[in-house]
């Protein structure tokens, strides 16, 4: 049964500042949904991921198309909306979860196992402001976990919180999910989209371009990324050059165009296909200063690693008083040749991204 | 999962009906977002009952204060002058923290208007529902002032005080839905309106009464505006005041700022979201 169908859904904003100009943030968007599936909308930033949860949610009105919803729906696009400091946390649970559209019976009825899985009833009824951060957090995300809508839609609401809290809102979000409610999950995480949803859309500057399996739609997005960055070089690298051997690799880095000749802060990941980080090289954690001269900066950063034969991404983050000038995902293309590592014949065999030098002993 | 499942269609126009339908449906959000401004008010009861009353009688002792010593006359409109001055007070303070409230609640609520649905015309309901629970309180003090004054009440009159509470409010609602779009559309307009709803304590007959204004285009003025109205019918019950003859006219005047308050807020709400 379809419980979300759109058609030719389409938002676009007038811009004030140019003429005329209007701004697509959707264009002519369709899909179905059915009952008890859990998908995925990546894209990049700006791509009209929010856009479109905010269209199915009411929140904003399409400038064209339609959309049919059947069912009741909760979009949390944060957590704690219209948490107040003054009121109390029970008062608040009723405030944040009648702003989500549950009604005063249904938050009765699950209010103390809302305040047990929160962990905070000793403070329920304190006023919020005395609060930490994690205390409204865990108790807004209690809220959210006790939902009983049939459709949820999340936007990035794993992005907060430390990994102890991501370990379990995804927990929560599977036991959504084997309760066969229809779930919309939107991150940037490509992994957890993988191991979540079975079908994944993909948006690119306001077009749906990819609507089918995740697997499919991870590498499509990956891809399609790749080549936008070889479009639109950025300003800032001229020269991004990266070599590696069995166990160490170097990334040689020309950089020009930068604002001022104060220190500047650079990071640099290593990830898998889909998304997943497996290094992290930051001249901060090595407190060693990089300075340009007259906006140019030239250096070399030698690691050693344990990956496996394949390709990795690199992103690149380039700050300067703590501000951030530049974010580019997949700037190049890591490759390690293939080897076998331990010795063994098949490195296929090896399900994992890095290997590492172990021994095994019958005892 | 409920049997009988919701469905909603998502549309670039909604009708004036699902509007309506929408509005009465998620009432408990409107519940909850004036129950959060009254316990945040009257956390500390003695407090919050002080600020509801605190302004209007701020303005109330300075202006007895001006009339007493330029030597106006003790009575007006066969009442006392303090209760004159008190219950249009009342009405002018009422329609004043409607508005204001309505346009704060727009910009103070900009966080959960972007990131949740609920019917927008709550933003303009709320606050004015809670002046209104302020008002009632002013009232109280009105009929303080009453008995104070040994001032009889005019049982014949009930319904013109009543008919007087209609269009208090149903005024407040709609010059604080045009109010509220008009600073959404333009944001400078926030600082002209405190200084337009000062200036109406003159504007009206708070102080002074509409027989004392021969001028027939001011007395035009005055019937072509039902907070005017509202003030005078009120007033109706413990002396007569102006005839009541244009009550009625007043009564579809207030509906026809609310009509359009409404039609305004329905442009602006559509692009809430987008613009804020």
């Amino acid at each position: 049964m379809k419980v979300i169908s759109a058609e030719r859904l389409s938002k676009s904003y007038s811009l004030k500042t140019e003429d005329d100009r209007e701004f697509h943030a959707l264009k002519d968007i369709s899909f179905d949904i059915n009952e008890g599936e859990t998908v995925g909308i990546i894209g990049a930033n700006g791509a009209g991921k929010s856009t479109l949860l905010k269209l199915l949610s009411g929140i904003c009105l399409p400038t064209s198309g339609e959309a049919k919803v059947v069912g009741s729906f909760s979009s949390l696009l944060e957590v704690g909306t219209g948490f107040h400091p003054d009121l109390t946390g029970r008062n608040n649970v009723f405030l944040n979860a009648s702003i989500l559209g549950i009604s005063r019976k249904e938050v009765k009825a699950e209010m103390q196992n809302i305040i047990a899985f929160s962990g905070v009833e000793k403070f329920i009824d304190e006023p919020l402001r005395t609060y930490s951060s994690g205390m409204k957090l865990r108790l807004a995300f209690s809220i959210i976990a006790h939902l009983k809508t049939d459709i949820i839609a999340m936007d990035e609401v794993l992005a907060v919180g430390d990994s102890m809290f991501q370990v379990k809102c995804m927990e929560r979000i599977f036991d959504f999910k084997e309760e066969g409610r229809t779930i919309l999950f939107v991150s940037h995480n490509l992994s957890a989209v993988k191991k979540l949803c079975e079908r994944t859309l993909v948006l690119k500057s306001g077009e749906l371009v990819f609507d089918g399996p995740t697997e499919y739609a991870i590498a499509f997005y990956l891809n399609s990324n790749r080549q936008v960055n070889h479009d639109h070089e950025s300003g800032f690298i001229q020269r991004l050059a990266v070599s590696s051997t069995e166990k160490t690799g170097s990334i040689s880095l020309e950089l020009s165009n930068i604002p001022s000749d104060s220190e500047i802060d650079l990071g640099i990941n290593i990830n898998t296909q889909d998304g997943m980080s497996l290094y992290h090289f930051s001249n901060r954690f090595v407190e060693k200063s990089l300075v340009p001269q007259s906006g140019e900066l030239q250096l070399e950063l030698v690691f050693s690693h344990q990956l496996k034969a394949g390709n990795y991404n690199l992103s690149v983050y380039l700050g300067q008083n703590d501000q951030q000038l530049l974010w580019q995902e997949n700037a190049a293309t890591l490759t390690v040749a293939p080897f076998a590592p331990y010795g063994f014949h098949n490195p296929d065999a090896i399900q994992a991204s890095i290997v590492t030098d172990f021994d095994i002993k019958q005892l | 999962m409920s049997a009988a499942r919701p469905i909603r269609y998502i549309r670039p126009k909604q009708s004036f009906s699902d509007w309506l339908r929408q509005l009465i449906e998620r009432r408990e959000t409107l519940w909850f977002f004036i129950w959060k401004d009254l316990k945040v008010q009257y956390r500390k009861p003695v407090f919050g009952l002080l600020w509801s009353v605190f302004q209007p009688l701020v303005y109330f002792g300075i202006i007895l204060s001006v009339m007493k010593f330029s030597g106006r006359t003790s009575t007006i409109s066969e009442m006392p002058f303090s209760l004159y001055l008190i219950s249009g007070l009342a009405i002018w303070n009422f329609t004043t923290s409607s508005i204001l409230g309505a346009v704060n609640s727009i910009q103070s609520n900009a966080g959960i208007i972007s990131k949740s649905f609920f019917p927008r015309f709550y933003l303009i309901l709320a606050p004015v529902l809670k002046s209104t629970f302020d008002f009632l309180i002013m009232l109280l003090i009105v009929v303080g002032f009453a008995f104070y004054f040994q001032q009889p009440f005019i049982l014949n009159n009930l319904g013109l005080v009543l008919i007087s509470l209609v269009i208090a409010i149903t005024m407040a609602l709609g010059w604080s839905a045009i109010a509220a779009s008009l600073v959404v559309a333009n944001r400078h307009v926030r600082h002209a309106i405190p200084v337009l709803l000062y200036a109406m304590i003159f504007a009206l007959p708070v102080f002074y009464s509409m027989q004392e204004i021969g001028n027939p285009i001011l007395q035009t003025a005055y019937e072509l505006n039902p907070v005017a109205g509202a003030m005078d019918l009120t007033r109706s019950g413990f002396g007569t005041v102006t005839s009541t003859r244009i009550t009625f006219s007043w009564l579809i005047q207030s509906f026809i700022w609310l009509t359009l308050g409404i039609i305004i807020f329905r442009r602006t709400e559509r692009t809430l979201a987008d613009n804020i």
